[in-house]
């Protein structure tokens, strides 16, 4: 299989087949299957963004990513290291390396801790030197644009650009080569969220990151990411360029979603994919594909056998067995951005 | 609906194997020969060996854990010291009058209660909420031994309309045995039920159905008994049923007070006279009746809230 | 502050009359000409007069005094209980909401057979097996708050553990020890000052009601409890003993359970009615 993804110097991030089960809570057997044999890889430097449905998986993975959960199958390795394999020591020197921004800037920080205390927290935790700690808050106070002298503050006093300034300066404390942006900007107002979205892409060059930009927002994803992965109930249905997977989509559920975004000016207007039918049952997904019962094109096949991701040239998979062969078709206006 | 109650019967039984060691393993850290505490300060040598005998008290504490709990589960609780009879028959002569107490202690604070809670919530934030919201803080404020207590001083000592002894008698009509034991709980218990009443009505009242209600041109009446009270049925039966339980403990004060030989009055009496055959059991009867009292409020809970048996049928 | 007393006139009420007991307490000795221990045998259970505000007792000792000195050592032993119970409870009751799984359902089994006792005949089984002294006392009252605190700790904590922060403190390496009392704990803290509150009252209710029982605490130190049960036997002749020594414990209860009620309202203002 010459696309799985390796080991090569420039992944930093490696999935192999990682699943992520949860057990029904009325105890019935079943499994919930939030995250069912992902593989891909990252490479060092890049935005890779992963877009879906509220509900397909995106969340779970970015906390299987950061080991914040234990996968229930397939391995996450990060510079070439699994993180199955290491001791939780090792695990804990590993965390300063890959970080995380979450969704809502009003939950993923502590209330009781001034904004000084949340930006040296991580600080502490690895026991920098305290002189150090000090100059650096500073530093990074300025790279996020926050006023220092706000520093005695504390977070409920902030408003929502601020406050995740604030927890993009503390994700960045420990200089780590990894961020994980889950929904980053998605709480914020649009105006906020380009500038927050110009901040990253700043801070990006500054400090040598590689992201993983996790949004339902197609126009985001679009603006921020070098390589986009759709993902639908669990799986990756499509990974590719940024440019080829906005003109020449494979999988008909990348055509549904794109067809689904708004468009700018009424001019634009064009054909849109229209789904039918609902999410499949969590507990009880469709036996082949599945997007089958959604799908316009399913047939037979698709309802008994489940396609793989597979490669169609250069940095394009789809996981889909008429990938290439359906006549889709959207005109893509693109979003504000 | 079945197995709901099943489940919850299912729960309760390591629970209530539970108490029984809990209450076998207290009396076991009373310092000193268990032989010789069971039997008392005044038996002799002979008597404590033969009894070691007789209990199993010689075998090793598994063996005696064994038997105890065997015991226990054929409702055997064991001999009492003082009176030579078993704990067993002395606790169902003396729980008729605990049960008396019981039920219509609480079933008249629980109708107060309510009575009161409708009152101050239709008229909320006017002089009769203020006033029965105020009398219920401090009703909770008042422990049941106090309360007990000033109602005997005023009525025995001072009226000498109820004895002092809550026993019939020649003169004395069981009214007057209850009147006083049941008024001090009406006060204790129905405080609570009070205010979850008041405030769980005037959370309804603002929900939307209600508006709707409001909106078909019910009246407020209406409103109040066919669609509020319902739906506050749950969290007061959660208080009624904690009032309940909780009565157990409070059959102990009053029972005392009142001088009024119920469970309580017979388990203080064990305590004082160090007769630990008998705390033991009674401990582990009160206990036992507890999560009996528990059990039965999870299936009236069951009764009142569809959701909760669909749920059971559906796990 | 001060804005705070003036919305919330419960937390003003309750603060102004524990400040008001716990001053009589500290100050005893200013208070009153007599000792506790003083017997004056020809005045036994005299009524209310302008010499014993609240009469005297069999002994012919005065009741306010002994009343002053009593608050000292039942306020001591409240708290006492209730720091008891809250370690215990809160300890377990944060592991459980934090860890959950099945350390959770083991304690959770273990507090159930806790609860299945009145708080009252738990006191009284542990107080009987550990014998009579002060420390016993805190401990037979302390234990059964436990499962209180366990219950609100454990409630509390799953709701925090909900929150990203929790999340955050742990990709950034914190252990679960730290996220635990640094995070979680901290946070759980409103609610557990309104049970703290509460729980006070009901430590306050077990001392005097085991004191009653004549189970409470050993002679000769004079607590709440004790001069209730003092004035038990002699309740038709001297009612005032009891009676006074009662109204002090209901006082004390009273502005805890405003302060805890008040404390409920200010952090949950969709509670209030």
């Amino acid at each position: 299989m010459k696309n799985m993804p390796g080991d090569s110097a420039e992944d930093i991030l490696t999935l192999r087949n990682v699943c992520k089960y949860y057990k029904d809570r009325k105890g019935s057997g079943h499994l919930l299957k939030a995250v069912d044999g992902v593989s891909f890889s990252v490479r060092r430097g890049e935005t890779f963004g992963l877009v879906g449905e509220s509900g397909c998986g995106k969340s779970t993975l970015s906390r299987v990513i950061l080991q914040l959960e234990p996968v229930s199958g397939g391995s996450v390795a990060f510079e070439g290291r699994d993180f199955a394999r290491i001791g939780r020591r090792e695990l804990r020197a590993m965390r300063k390396e890959m970080q995380i921004v979450f969704q809502d800037p009003y939950d993923s920080i502590d209330p009781r801790m001034t904004l000084e205390q949340a930006v040296e927290e991580p600080m502490a935790i690895h026991r920098y030197d305290r002189s150090l700690r000090k100059t650096r808050i500073k530093k990074l106070f300025e790279d996020v644009g926050l006023p220092v002298n706000m520093l005695n503050r504390y977070p409920h006093q902030l408003s929502g650009g601020q406050r995740q300034r604030l927890c993009i300066a503390r994700s960045l404390a420990l200089s780590p080569k990894l961020l994980v942006c889950d929904e980053a900007v998605s709480a914020l107002d649009v105006s906020i969220q380009a500038q927050i979205l110009n901040l990253m892409c700043d801070l990006k060059e500054e400090h040598n990151l590689t992201y993983i930009f996790i949004s339902h927002n197609l126009g985001v994803i679009k603006f921020i990411s070098d390589r986009i992965a759709v993902m639908y109930f669990g799986k990756i249905v499509e990974l590719a360029s940024r440019n080829e997977i906005f003109t020449h989509y494979l999988h008909p559920y990348t055509c549904a979603l794109l067809s689904a975004a708004p468009v700018l000016h009424p001019s634009m207007r064009r054909e849109r994919m229209l789904l039918t039918g609902d999410v499949p049952n969590l507990y009880n997904p469709p036996a082949g594909c599945v997007f089958c019962d959604r799908c316009v094109y399913a047939d037979s096949r698709c309802r008994s056998e489940a396609p793989v991701l597979r490669g169609y040239g250069e940095d394009r998979q789809a996981a889909c067995h008429y990938a290439g062969e359906l006549p889709l078709k959207v005109n893509w206006g693109g979003a504000p951005c | 609906m079945g197995r709901y109650i099943a489940r919850r019967l299912l729960i309760a039984i390591p629970t209530v194997i539970g108490v029984f060691l809990a209450v076998y393993f207290i009396i076991r850290l009373i310092p000193g020969d268990p032989a010789a505490i069971m039997l008392g300060a005044k038996a002799t040598d002979e008597q404590i060996e033969m009894f070691r005998r007789q209990q199993g008290l010689d075998e090793p504490l598994s063996v005696q854990l064994g038997i105890a709990l065997r015991n226990f589960m054929t409702g055997d609780l064991g001999v009492s010291i003082v009176s030579k009879r078993p704990v067993m028959a002395l606790i169902l002569e003396r729980l008729p009058r605990t049960v008396e107490l019981a039920l219509w202690g609480i079933g008249l604070a629980s109708v107060t209660g309510v009575i009161l809670g409708v009152t101050a919530a239709v008229f909320r934030g006017r002089w009769p909420d203020y006033l029965i919201t105020g009398a219920s803080t401090l009703g909770m404020s008042l422990p049941s031994f106090y309360i007990a207590l000033m109602l005997l001083t005023l009525f025995a000592v001072q009226l000498r309309w109820i004895p002092v002894i809550a026993v019939e008698g020649p003169g004395v009509s069981r009214f007057k045995t209850l009147f006083a034991p049941v008024l001090t709980m009406v006060i204790g218990n129905s405080a609570l039920t009070l205010r979850t009443t008041r405030s769980s009505i005037l959370e309804i009242m603002r929900e939307n159905f209600i508006k709707t209600a409001r909106a078909k041109g019910l009246d407020e009446w209406a409103v109040l008994f066919r669609h509020a009270l319902k739906d506050a049925a749950i969290p007061i039966i959660t208080v009624i049923g904690y009032n309940l339980a909780g009565c157990f403990g409070g059959a102990i004060i009053i029972e005392t007070v009142f001088s009024r030989p119920g469970i309580g009055l017979l388990l203080i009496d064990a305590v004082n006279a160090r007769d630990y055959a008998v705390v033991q059991g009674t401990s582990a009867f009160i206990s036992i009746a507890l999560i009996a009292v528990n059990l039965l409020t999870d299936a009236v809970y069951g009764l009142v809230d569809p959701r909760i048996r669909v749920e059971a049928a559906g796990g | 502050m001060l804005n705070i007393f003036r919305e919330y006139k419960m937390i003003a009420i309750g603060c102004f009359i524990l400040s008001v007991i716990l001053l009589t307490a500290v100050f005893a000795p200013a208070l009153t000409s007599y000792g506790y221990e003083q017997v004056d045998l020809k005045n036994r259970n005299d009524a209310p007069s302008a010499a014993h505000l609240m009469g005297t007792d069999s002994f012919g000792r005065d009741v306010w005094t002994r009343v002053l000195y009593g608050a000292r050592v039942s306020l001591t032993v409240s708290l006492t209980s209730v720091a008891v119970g809250l370690a215990i409870g809160a300890f377990w009751g944060l592991l459980c909401g934090f860890f959950k799984g099945k350390i959770d359902f083991a304690v959770g089994r273990v507090m159930d057979i806790f609860m299945s006792f009145p708080a009252l005949l738990f006191s009284l089984l542990i107080g009987a097996a550990l014998g009579p002294s002060i420390l016993n006392m805190c401990l037979s009252v302390g234990i059964p708050l436990a499962p209180i605190f366990y219950r609100v700790t454990r409630g509390a904590a799953l709701s925090v553990g909900e929150h990203a922060y929790i999340a955050s403190a742990k990709s950034m390496g914190s252990g679960s020890f730290r996220t635990m009392f640094r995070h979680v704990l901290p946070n759980t803290a409103p609610q557990l000052f309104v049970v703290l509150s509460s729980s006070m009252g009901g430590a306050i209710t077990a001392e005097s009601a085991l004191g009653y029982l004549g189970l409470g605490i050993p002679k000769p130190t004079p607590s709440w409890g004790m001069v209730i049960n003092e004035g038990r036997q002699y309740i038709f002749d001297a009612p005032w003993v009891t009676g006074f020594g009662g109204l002090m414990v209901v006082l004390t209860i009273l502005g805890f359970n405003l302060l805890g009620d008040g404390l409920r309202d200010y952090l949950d203002p969709k509670l209030k009615g």
